[in-house]
Formats: structure tokens, C-alpha cells, sequence
């Protein structure tokens, strides 16, 4: 084994058997996983495909094998009776780096598993060991890195970001006629608007709805988005690095106090809702803070409630339903203001089965959606459950909070030629929404 | 031979499993947890420690991802916890001395025993075989089978035949047991009932002992700290 | 469509990398453009407007060597959303940036998230004949006549009327492998002349016909 290799095999058995150190999930799910397959039954990926490096358990096992062993006294009995490896071969780390980023980070397992052994703690160690030898896949460290640079994951600079908003607020004009305003980086506002930056730049219906929301309410000057900081995905949670995924938000905490908002209000983005909230917020990374993080859906279905908006449904005739993602499903509890929002600006709501925390994964889910290296694995295994599953309710768009989801949702349609339309929650609102009497003039569309 | 047997080995056996247990639970116990719910979550201590209760007593989550196996799993604990509850007979000749003073005579117990304890030995065994040829059989399990997956069933398996071969086979005396493990327990004799299903049954009993601070079997324990956090609010 | 390699367009053929872009990108030509263009439903040939918005891309690509994103390429050229849709029904990427020649992978390497837009899919495997006429009658279906109101612009889309004359010609059709004439259809229908223009501004045979799926009859 030539020295290098060396290397790498001892940072991955170091790094494995540190695991009796803790977190506790971690070192627990080494010792008491009982092989009895619910997993398996339960994951996209193999319901996509059958295959044993597929399996949950099996996947979680590249690291467990190692654990056990250099730390079960069963472990090491065996290995000193039978010989034989620690279960780490040469040319195993190209085995890790494919499979971990075969997982998508759904949680589904942990929900059905007896033990609530969660699979993708597993991968997310499996990515972190392979991050620190600098042998993550090309697209995340690029992505990673643009954000940290930039800010944003397009590495789009303030002033094309400001031509977006002005362009949006041309859009919001035409629509109805009257000027409906987007404020950047104004100090002093209550509401700091963080979306996905494609929420801005690509599919930017969910950011003119999220202003059109702003407007009706009369809060119209109270918030504001940033220049900067417009994009809340942190691709450091996919790539297992902890150091990133704080920077990355430290940026976002820095620019709010700057601002002095109290409300960090953020988009349509599952896996930036749930960094923020019940990481960043929960666990209290940063101590006290002057501001508190809620969803702009949480927001705009509580206001539905109480009556706030007036919708025209005939504007969204479409059968519409919606996918749950996982992040907002399983990881965060925001099931229900989706829905409120949906079934008050569409005429056709469906549900798909099942749904809310027992949701089937998109297939893009752990940043897989944003590497189309492995485009006909997403295309074929990990999305196959959900193209079955949307198909079945016959809608002709799909509405899912979050930008991963929609690109693999939206790569599938194209891929298994479905014409079925995707975006987001608020894009249904914008199209709907009644200012001044009226909702949006805009062309019959039927996507 | 009997004092290794009769004496030593149980006494090894105790301290390994008690102790291991102990380890095991004080070393999770003292690690770091950070915040993992999974939603649909309860909101209150209270209602956390009902969905913990309805977790062990009755496998939700199981329930809801694999209804075969839950059945076969489920029923076997059930099963387990008569048997373990009906070992406290074994032991002394105490339980049968409270149960009579509770009103039923030495044949009630005796069908009591053949129909809860013998009733549970065979349905058992039939569990374990299914969730064994279950192993063999279905793909998804098979792929990802260790051999200590395999050891475990076979351990069982062996332990619920030659205890059942006592209670079949060799109408077996409890009040040998009694006698045994009063002297143990007093340090005065050691007179190891002389049964080969008897000798072979608690061999592999304690074998078993020994074996689950470190194996997968220590899962009633750490049930605990993962169900409980994916629980958390 | 995904795992075409070649398109042959008024007779030439080009090569094209696995997502159906042209590459290499050195192919590109007007007839590309145009043959593509009416393989992504836009009809009637690419218009002034087309064509600026083309060159914009065609300039960032070659020049600049860079891809915008759909808003900022909007916002440089005076396009509202809307507007734009209208003049490449496909979308963006798929639309313009096919029509333009660029290619997927230059696409992702400039921005992931370029990839990952989400327009109205128009189907593309409907075969027409270069006059738009569907090449089988058989592949009708209601989106295609919804695709052809769309580009008559008319203000209520396809209504009951426009389904119930459709019916009728299919069926005469299928029956008699004729079309009837404009009269037979008058009559049948209860239609005067101004009405039918009215619900098919391209007249009988490139209005009705074309949008009830029948071939074109001379």
C-alpha cells in the first residue's frame, strides 16, 4: 500500500473508532442495530433497486464493521480468531464516496425502524470522514464554495441580484397595475426575507408571492431581503462539514443583526428551514439572539386563517398536489400551512399517499439533486417511488417548498416525459391572490 | 465439576451481565445528544414518555413499517416476558406459595404453568423458526445478515428446546431447582439438579447472560436513549 | 428525447449530447435554429423578436462565455416573463438556450441551478409536418389543440365550442377519410362564416382541421 493510501485508511479507521466518544445516536446505532430489515422496506433508494449496497443497514454497515472491530469486544474476538480486515480495504474510499451519496438523507428509515436508528446520521458521518481528506464530489465542494465565497449558491454578486428584484418588481407591476415593492437591504425592518436563491433568480413566482403577501397585510416597508445573503441553502449539511455549514450561517446570522430584524423569515427551502430552526435556533449555536426564525409559510397560512386574503382559484384550475419534503416533513413538522395555503388558491387540491412525515423522498434529497453525475441513479431508483406516486393522482402540477426538490421533481418529469408542471407553494398564491380586486393578469399557462 | 458448573460459572455470569449492563447504560447515558426529532413528535415530557411506553409495549413504529415482522417480533416479546416472569418459579418456591395462598391448589398451578409456560415455550419456538427461515429467506434480510444474527437465533432456539424438553421430556422437578439455588443463595451447598436438559438448558441460559451486554440483544436498553431522542420536541 | 444523439432539420443532420443539446457547439446554423425552434412549439418560424433574444444568448455564450439566468436575461432584454414564455413556450434552458445552440454541460458547469428551472413542458413528440399539420391523426389529444389555441393568443382558450367542432370533424374523419367542406360543416354546426373565423382565426383547413389533428388537405 503506497503511503497515501496508508493515510487514507488510517484517518477513516481513526475517525470510525472515535465514534465511542460519542454523539450518542452515532455510537448507539453501532451497537444496537438488529439486522431486521424494516429499513430496507421503507427506502427509496431500494425500493428503486434491490440491491444489497442499496440496503440501509447495509450502507450503514461500511462504518459499523469498522466500529465494531476496533471497539466490540465480539468484534474483536472475531477479527483475532478469523483474521481478516477491519472491514476497510484499499480502494474502499471510492466505494464510500459513491454509496454515501447514494443516501438521500430522508429519514424514513429512522421513522419505521424499531430502534429509531437513523441511517442518515450514518451518512453524514460517512460524508464528514470523506470531506476531511478532501475527497467530496466535485459539484458539492464547488457548491460549498461558491456559497462561502459569494453568499449564494449561483455566486451571483448584489448588483445582479438587484436587477432580479427590480425585474420582479416590473413583473409584480404588470400583473396588477400598481407598484407592489421588494426592499433590499433596508435597516430597521422587521421581516428578513431568506429564500433559496433559485426562489429568486430561476423560478421566482415564490418571491413575488412572498411580496404580495407583504403588500395585502399593509407590511409592505416592513421587511426586507438582502443583497448579500439572499440565498438560505447551506451545503455544508450535505457534505457532513460542520465548519462549513456554520459559516455558511454565520453569514446570515451577522447580516440579520446587522440589519436589526426580528424575524428571520425564511423561504422555500426544507433543508435551510431546518439548519436554521431546529439546529441554529434549537441548540443555540450563536447564544441569544435578538431575533426569532420562523417559515414564511407558517406566516402566510395564519393569515389565511384569519382571513387576511381573498383569492380568484380559477386562476390555478389545475389538479395541484403536493409533496411533502422531507426536511419540512420529518425533520421540521410544517405539514399543515402548505396545505392551507394550496387549498385556499387552488380550485383542485390532491393529496398524495402517504404523506406528511410518512412522505416518499423526491430522490434529491441529501444535495443529490444538485449532482447530475449520478442523474440516471435519481432518474431511475431513488425518484422511481415518487413519479409513481405523483402520477397516481393524476395532478397536473406539483407543488414542493423547496429548490432541491424541484429540480429533481422537475429532471424527472422531463426525463420520464410526464407533462406535469413543478414549483413552489407561494407561486401558486402569487398566481391567485386578489390585490385591489383583482388577481395577477397573466397568460393562460398551464404550468 | 458441579462447584464450576453449579457455582463458579453462575457467579461469572452475574457479574458480567449486571456489570456489562450497567457499563453499557452509564456509557450512553453520559455522551452528548444533540436534537434529533423526527415529526409527527410530542410536544409535552408527558406525552414523550407515553410515545417511549408505546414504543416498547407495542412497536409503533414497527407496526407501522413491517407488519410481518411486527407480528413475529411482538408476539415472541410477549412470549419472552411470560416465560421471564414465569422463571421467578424456578427460583424458589415462593411465587407458589403466593399463589396458593391465593386460593388455587397445587393442580390449578400445575395447568397454570402448562398452559401459560408451556403454551408460551411452544409458540415461541414457532416464532423463532419463522423469524429464522425469515432471515434465510427474504432477500433484504438475508443481504445484510451477520453472523451474530444467525448465533442469536440459534442460541435461543437452543435454549427454548432443551426447556421445553424439561417440561416435555423429562417432567423435570422444580423442586430440585428450589433446593439448588437455596443453597447458592446461602452459600451452604451446591447440589446442581442432576438433568442433562436441565445442565445443557442453563449452560446456554447463562451463555446467553454473558453474551448480551455485547451484542445486539442490549437493544432493550438502548431503545431507550434512541426512541427517546427522535422523539424530543 | 433524452437519449437522442442526432437531429436531422431540413435535411441536415446534427449531433446532440445526451439531454438533446446541440454539441459540439460549432454546428450551430440559422436552419438549427429554425428547425429546432419548430420542434419545440413555435410555429410559423422564428420572428425579430426570436431573433434578438438568440443573438443575446449566442453573444453571452461565444463571447462572454457565460449563461445568464432566465431573469437577468429577461431584464437586459426588456422581456417580461410572461412575454418571454410566449416566445419560447419550452421554457428557458430548454427553449431559448436549446434554440441557441448551447449546450447542458456548459450550462451546469455556469450554474447548477440554470438546470433546474421549471417551465411548462410542451411534448415534443408530436410529429408535424413542416406546416404543422400532425403527421398521424391518431396522436391527437386535447393539449395539442390547447397548444395551438395558445398560439392564436385567443383570449378564452379552448372553449366548448371549439371542442364540440373538433369532435365533429374528427369523427367525419375517421368515417369517411374526407374532410366535409366548410359548408357541410356550417350547416352541421349551426355556424355562420363570421364564427367559425372567430374560433379559428386561420381560417378552415389551417384552422379547424389543423387543430382537430387531421392532415392537411389541399
Amino acid at each position: 500500500m503506497s503511503s497515501e493510501k496508508a493515510s487514507v485508511r488510517e484517518a477513516v479507521v481513526e475517525s470510525v473508532k472515535g465514534i465511542k466518544n460519542g454523539p450518542l445516536p452515532l455510537r448507539a446505532y453501532m451497537e444496537v442495530c438488529a439486522k431486521c430489515g424494516t429499513c430496507a422496506s421503507v427506502c427509496p433508494v431500494y425500493y428503486g433497486s434491490q440491491e444489497k449496497y442499496l440496503n440501509p443497514a447495509e450502507r450503514s454497515d461500511l462504518i459499523r464493521r469498522i466500529y465494531k472491530s476496533h471497539n466490540t469486544l465480539s468484534g474483536r474476538l472475531v477479527q483475532r480468531l478469523l483474521g481478516g480486515e477491519d472491514g476497510f480495504k484499499e480502494g474502499d474510499i471510492d466505494k464510500w464516496i459513491k454509496e454515501f451519496y447514494e443516501c438521500t438523507g430522508c429519514r424514513r428509515c429512522a421513522t419505521y425502524c424499531p430502534f429509531g436508528i437513523d441511517n442518515s446520521v450514518i451518512t453524514r458521518k460517512g460524508r464528514a470522514i470523506i470531506d476531511s481528506l478532501g475527497m467530496t464530489p466535485d459539484t458539492m465542494k464547488k457548491v460549498v464554495q461558491v456559497s462561502l465565497e459569494t453568499g449564494n449558491t449561483d455566486g451571483a454578486s448584489p448588483a445582479a441580484f438587484h436587477s432580479a428584484i427590480d425585474f420582479l418588481m416590473e413583473e409584480m407591476k404588470d400583473e396588477h397595475g400598481i407598484d407592489i415593492n421588494i426592499p433590499v437591504d433596508m435597516e430597521g425592518a422587521e421581516y428578513f426575507y431568506v429564500p433559496p436563491s433559485g426562489d429568486v433568480l430561476v423560478n421566482p413566482e415564490a418571491t413575488t408571492g412572498v411580496a404580495k403577501v407583504f403588500h395585502v397585510l399593509g407590511l409592505g416597508d416592513k421587511w426586507t431581503m438582502s443583497s448579500k445573503c439572499f440565498d438560505g441553502a447551506n451545503y455544508g449539511l450535505f457534505t457532513g462539514n460542520d465548519g462549513d455549514m456554520k459559516a455558511d450561517n454565520k453569514l446570515y446570522i451577522d447580516e440579520a443583526k446587522r440589519l436589526g430584524i426580528k424575524v428571520m423569515f425564511m423561504g422555500e427551502c426544507g433543508h435551510a428551514y431546518r439548519i436554521m430552526k431546529m439546529m441554529m435556533e434549537k441548540t443555540g449555536w450563536w447564544g441569544e439572539l435578538p431575533f426569532e426564525v420562523v417559515n414564511c409559510m407558517e406566516f402566510t397560512a395564519d393569515h389565511i386563517k384569519k382571513g387576511s386574503f381573498e383569492f380568484d382559484k380559477s386562476k390555478n384550475p389545475m389538479p395541484v398536489t403536493y409533496h411533502d419534503p422531507c426536511n419540512f416533513g420529518r425533520s421540521c413538522g410544517i405539514t399543515e400551512e402548505p396545505r392551507v395555503i394550496l387549498q385556499a388558491s387552488c380550485q383542485d387540491f390532491r393529496e398524495m399517499y402517504p404523506n406528511r412525515g410518512e412522505n416518499w423522498c423526491c430522490g434529491g434529497g441529501g444535495g443529490l439533486s444538485a449532482m447530475d453525475s449520478i442523474l440516471d441513479f435519481r432518474m431511475n431508483i431513488s425518484g422511481k417511488k415518487k413519479m409513481e406516486q405523483i402520477r397516481e393522482t393524476g395532478a397536473k402540477y406539483v407543488a414542493a417548498a423547496c429548490s432541491n426538490c424541484k429540480r429533481q421533481l422537475m429532471q424527472l418529469m422531463e426525463y420520464h416525459e410526464e407533462d406535469i408542471a413543478v414549483g413552489g407553494v407561494h407561486d401558486m398564491l402569487s398566481r391567485s391572490i386578489m390585490i385591489e380586486g383583482k388577481a395577477a393578469e397573466r397568460e393562460d399557462l398551464t404550468g | 465439576m458441579n462447584i464450576l458448573i453449579g457455582a463458579v460459572l453462575p457467579l461469572i455470569t452475574l457479574v458480567v451481565f449486571v456489570g456489562g449492563m450497567i457499563y453499557r447504560i452509564y456509557v450512553w447515558n453520559s455522551l452528548p445528544s444533540p436534537k434529533m426529532t423526527l415529526f409527527p413528535a410530542p410536544k409535552s415530557g408527558r406525552e414523550r414518555f407515553v410515545e417511549v411506553m408505546k414504543e416498547t409495549f407495542f412497536f409503533k413504529s414497527l407496526f407501522k413499517g413491517d407488519k410481518t415482522l411486527w407480528a413475529l417480533g411482538w408476539v415472541f416479546h410477549v412470549m419472552l416476558a411470560l416465560i421471564f416472569i414465569g422463571h421467578f418459579r424456578v427460583f424458589s418456591a415462593i411465587p407458589d406459595n403466593i399463589l396458593a395462598w391465593m386460593g388455587l391448589t397445587p393442580d390449578n398451578i400445575d395447568t397454570l404453568s402448562l398452559v401459560t409456560g408451556g403454551g408460551a415455550g411452544v409458540i415461541i419456538l414457532a416464532c423463532l423458526i419463522a423469524i429464522l427461515v425469515r432471515r434465510l429467506e427474504v432477500q433484504r434480510v438475508r443481504e445484510i445478515s451477520t453472523s451474530g444474527d444467525y448465533f442469536a437465533l440459534i442460541l435461543l432456539i437452543a435454549i427454548i428446546l432443551t426447556g421445553d424438553a424439561m417440561r416435555f421430556i423429562s417432567h423435570f422437578d422444580l423442586k430440585d431447582t428450589h433446593e439448588y439455588f437455596y443453597g447458592l443463595v446461602t452459600f451452604s451447598s451446591v447440589n446442581l439438579p442432576d438433568n442433562g436438559w436441565f445442565i445443557t438448558h442453563y449452560l446456554l441460559g447463562q451463555l446467553l447472560l454473558i453474551y448480551i451486554p455485547f451484542s445486539k440483544i442490549l437493544h432493550f436498553g438502548g431503545i431507550f436513549f434512541t426512541e427517546a431522542l427522535v422523539h424530543k420536541h | 428525447m433524452m437519449n437522442q444523439k442526432t437531429i436531422t432539420l431540413s435535411g441536415k443532420t446534427y449531433s446532440l449530447d445526451a439531454h438533446g443539446f446541440l454539441s459540439p457547439p460549432e454546428q450551430w446554423d440559422e436552419a438549427f435554429a429554425e428547425g429546432m425552434a419548430e420542434t419545440l412549439g413555435i410555429y410559423g418560424g422564428l420572428t425579430k423578436e426570436h431573433w434578438h433574444f438568440i443573438d443575446y444568448l449566442r453573444r453571452k455564450f461565444i463571447d462572454e462565455e457565460t449563461v445568464p439566468v432566465v431573469v437577468i436575461a429577461c431584464a437586459e432584454n426588456k422581456l417580461r416573463l410572461r412575454e418571454f414564455r410566449h416566445l419560447f413556450p419550452t421554457g428557458y434552458h430548454r427553449g431559448a438556450c436549446r434554440i441557441a445552440g448551447i449546450n447542458y454541460e456548459f450550462m451546469w458547469k455556469t450554474n447548477h441551478w440554470l438546470t433546474y428551472e421549471t417551465s411548462p413542458m410542451l411534448r415534443t413528440e408530436y410529429r408535424v409536418s413542416p406546416l404543422g399539420f400532425l403527421e398521424n391523426h391518431m396522436d391527437w389529444d386535447e393539449r395539442f389543440a390547447e397548444l395551438i389555441v395558445r398560439e392564436w393568443k385567443l383570449p378564452r382558450g379552448l372553449t366548448n365550442r371549439h371542442r364540440e367542432i373538433i369532435e365533429y370533424l374528427r369523427n367525419y374523419y375517421e368515417e369517411t377519410e374526407k374532410i366535409p367542406t366548410i359548408f357541410e360543416l356550417c350547416k352541421a354546426k349551426n355556424l355562420s362564416l363570421e364564427q367559425l373565423r372567430k374560433l379559428f382565426p386561420e381560417g378552415y383547413r389551417r384552422g379547424a382541421c389543423r387543430i382537430a389533428g387531421l392532415p392537411f388537405f389541399p
